[in-house]
């Protein structure tokens, strides 16, 4: 069974440290990564995905694949902001991707911290802070234990969903594929 | 590590190595021509030859998965030169075409590659006494 994950930092290098280290765990045999990136959420909400160094430095917008899979880690408010997302971009408000995306999450976080008062389930939803980036990828795992002390190590806060046939229901299949490298990528950021 | 499963992880390094071929192709976007689409062609084929024979022995779902990448990587490698098209436009639309096929094959193998380690997982663990 794959499982999405989203593991969130502080700092940009530390996000690139994990990104590093997961790609070794991958070498390893300790688990298998099929595709992950460096999403970072700029000083304004938006978030970004930090691109491989050879293309040409282009920090990518977040569109509608990768927006509707953090959305899903994010929990059942952040599927809903994804879906929402997803319907308004797919009548072509292309130059609106990234903003709308960053600002489905932003919504979402913004929900969630309400959620958060009258709740104690914090760590059940990810949410993503100005100035925070986070590595997503999709995984095959048999223990979680392995990724969690890689990731406790470098001081990450992990999130999981496990794949689910209903989202490539509501999305399509492969709808968040082109955003996640299929092998480790020096990532640029702004 | 098994033979299967080391031959499994270099394939899935060859689709990975173009991925990034092709990457680096688009990245040079004015530069890119025919010839360079020509070349990761000839690459394309080398691995669905490699694809081809690792089917063979994977489970039905994932001998699923790499058929279908492996028929989006031919039908990628059978983009010929459109004479009529802007060269630019052409080299780009084949250029996006096999960066996802080398995506979807580097897809599927990893999905191999996950099989295989759960197998060998299983096969390995302790097992209860009486069982």
């Amino acid at each position: 069974m794959n499982t999405y994950i989203a593991v969130v930092f502080a700092s940009d290098d530390k996000a690139h440290q994990a990104l590093r280290k997961l790609w070794a765990l991958d070498d390893e045999g300790d688990l298998t990564v099929h595709g992950a990136a460096v999403v970072q959420r700029d000083a304004h909400g938006h978030i970004h995905v930090a691109d491989a160094s050879n293309d040409l430095g282009m920090r990518t917008a977040i569109g509608v694949g990768l927006g509707a899979l953090l959305g899903l880690i994010a929990g059942p408010v952040g599927v809903a902001a994804g879906i929402a997302g997803a319907a308004a971009i797919s009548v072509g408000a292309a130059t609106g991707v990234g903003a709308l995306a960053g600002g489905a999450l932003g919504v979402t976080a913004d929900a969630l911290n309400e959620t958060r008062r009258e709740t104690a389930a914090e760590e059940a939803f990810l949410t993503l802070r100005h100035g925070q980036s986070a590595v997503v990828a999709e995984i095959s795992e048999s223990s979680i234990l392995v990724l969690n002390e890689a990731m406790k190590a470098l001081g990450g806060t992990i999130f999981r969903r496990t794949n689910d046939p209903s989202t490539n229901a509501a999305f399509g299949a492969s709808y968040y594929n082109t955003y996640l490298y299929p092998y480790y990528y020096e990532p640029i950021y702004g | 590590m098994t033979k299967s499963q080391t031959a499994l992880e270099m394939t899935r390094h060859d689709a990975q190595e173009l991925h990034k071929k092709i990457s680096a192709n688009i990245a040079q976007a004015q530069h890119a021509t025919w010839v360079d689409v020509k070349a990761v062609q000839a690459d394309m084929a080398a691995l669905g030859a490699k694809m081809q024979t690792l089917a063979a022995d994977q489970a039905d779902d994932v001998k699923t998965g790499i058929k279908a990448a492996m028929a989006k990587l031919a039908a990628a490698g059978h983009l010929v030169e459109d004479k009529a098209a802007a060269t630019k436009d052409g080299v780009k639309h084949a250029n996006a075409a096999m960066l996802d096929s080398a995506h979807n094959a580097a897809q599927s193998l990893s999905t191999a590659i996950a099989a295989a380690r759960s197998s060998l997982a299983h096969a390995i663990e302790p097992q209860k006494v009486g069982a």
